[in-house]
């Protein structure tokens, strides 16, 4: 009889242990799902937080960027055209003064009309340069066209530039995505000639998969693409932006020497 | 019933491959290839004793839940970062060992009889470090990931497993022993697959290397 309660206690012992056994780990699992949603959760708001703080940077190069290109318009209004004008002034005024010989009047209403059209000159430059109205009329196409043509004139540095992107690809592009595009673009030859000192830039538009792939390649002085000095310039910030802006991908191919290449893919509508 | 020996077999094969990369390795390296190796002798140990001297292997089965105890101690606590973590990790350490070796201090014939208490309070704890460890790394790269992996389900599985074949001891139900046996080998198997991926990680992802 006493055997028979021994086995039996040792099989409650048994029972029980396994009982222990499956409640412990019933209790490890659910601490873990629990803190795991915790943790699941506090990841999602630190990446929220990035994203956040990122689109703050966006705005605060955008920002930057704007009072820049104020500067540069009220220098070049004031160096192009206010100055001019001032002269315009001063001639007018000579014009008053009493008994002027023939070729007097005539030397200075000859220099207020130069002066006047160097002034309207300079006015639809800058003009111009602030919005290309061929991009706004004619689509991205002809404006980069345009400003191809702009910079093979100045026979400083050879631009070619190739299209094999389907015209209605591009035209479904919104205005701002083209003028994003072309910014871009501007800001792309504005770096090679200034800081890659290039010879040579190809530009190609091509279609991939339904997203538009453009390649721009020059063979200046390239730059270390780990510098990240040269990645937070303004320049590269302000493209950066922008590709963020119309949802696009880039990188960027360069090392010191051996040229800078740089490929866009965005989607079109 | 499966043969053990293409497991040992298998065992084996796996401390071999571990061990080559034995001095190339970091601690945690080290120490799991040490756990696995200590394993497979101790369990060929084992099931050779009564076949060698005719002496049941009952002790072993202490010998096995302490050197896992100790060894997958050591092997969490080089993968464990938080502080708190760490500390339950050396507090469970030494409170545990110090109160089975009183136990078997004050009554050393319990050595020689199976423990219900002590595979229970010996594999718990590293189950949880095992569960800490996969809490850690949620949504990151882990290091040892798969054999995290492989420990976690072969030491939940093996637990309730060693119960059961206790409670099949004591009802003297033979039937159920085969059985539990070969579900063990299985469980072995799958958990070894989990090893050798774990090895391929290591070694071809050397950035994963620990």
């Amino acid at each position: 009889m006493t055997e028979i309660n021994l086995e039996q206690k040792e099989v409650l012992k048994a029972v029980f242990f396994i009982l222990l056994a499956f409640i412990s780990m019933f209790l490890v699992l659910v601490l873990f799902f629990y803190f795991s949603r915790k943790k699941i959760v506090q990841i999602e708001v630190e990446k929220k937080n990035i994203e956040i703080d990122n689109q703050k940077k966006i705005l605060q190069n955008t920002i930057e960027t704007q009072e820049e290109e104020r500067k540069r318009i009220a220098q070049d209004l004031h160096d192009d055209i206010s100055s001019k004008l001032n002269i315009v002034s001063l001639n007018t005024h000579l014009l008053r003064t009493p008994n002027l010989k023939d070729e007097e009047l005539h030397d200075i209403t000859q220099n207020i009309i130069e002066l006047t059209k160097k002034a309207l000159d300079n006015s639809r430059r800058i003009a111009h340069d602030l919005l290309p109205p061929v991009l706004e009329k004619f689509g991205l196409h002809a404006g980069i066209e345009e400003l191809v043509f702009e910079c093979n004139s100045s026979k400083s540095v050879a631009v070619e530039y190739l299209n094999s992107a389907k015209k209605e690809s591009l035209e479904s592009l919104s205005a701002g995505t083209q003028l994003h595009i072309f910014r871009i673009l501007q800001e792309l030859i504005n770096n090679s000639l200034k800081h890659g000192k290039a010879k040579k830039i190809t530009i190609s538009l091509e279609n991939f998969s339904n997203q538009i792939k453009l390649l721009y390649h020059d063979d200046g002085l390239g730059f270390n693409s780990n510098d990240t000095n040269v990645k937070s310039g303004i320049g590269m910030s302000n493209i950066a932006s922008r590709v963020t802006i119309i949802n696009g991908l880039s990188d960027i191919f360069t090392k010191p020497n051996e040229g800078f290449q740089f490929q866009l893919i965005f989607a079109y509508e | 019933m499966l043969n053990s020996n293409y497991l040992f077999l298998t065992s084996a094969f796996l401390c071999l491959l571990y061990f080559i990369g034995f001095f190339k390795n970091g601690k945690t390296y080290k120490i799991f290839t040490i756990y696995i190796v200590g394993v497979l002798l101790i369990d060929y140990v084992g099931s050779n004793l009564y076949r060698w001297f005719k002496i049941y292997n009952v002790f072993i089965s202490h010998f096995f839940d302490l050197f896992q105890f100790v060894l997958l101690s050591f092997f969490y606590s080089t993968l464990l970062n938080t502080k708190n973590q760490l500390k339950i990790l050396y507090v469970t350490f030494i409170v545990l060992l110090s109160f089975l070796s009183i136990r078997y201090l004050v009554n050393p014939n319990l050595f020689f009889e199976f423990s219900l208490l002590e595979s229970y309070l010996t594999t718990m704890p590293i189950i949880i470090y095992a569960t800490m460890h996969l809490y850690n790394n949620l949504g990151k790269k882990a290091p040892f990931y798969y054999a995290n992996l492989g420990l976690l389900f072969y030491l939940f599985s093996s637990t309730f497993l060693f119960l059961l074949y206790e409670l099949v001891a004591l009802l003297n139900a033979k039937e159920y022993y085969l059985i539990i046996v070969n579900i063990n080998i299985v469980l072995q198997y799958i958990k070894f697959g989990f090893f050798f991926y774990q090895l391929k990680i290591i070694y071809f992802n050397s950035n994963d290397r620990n």
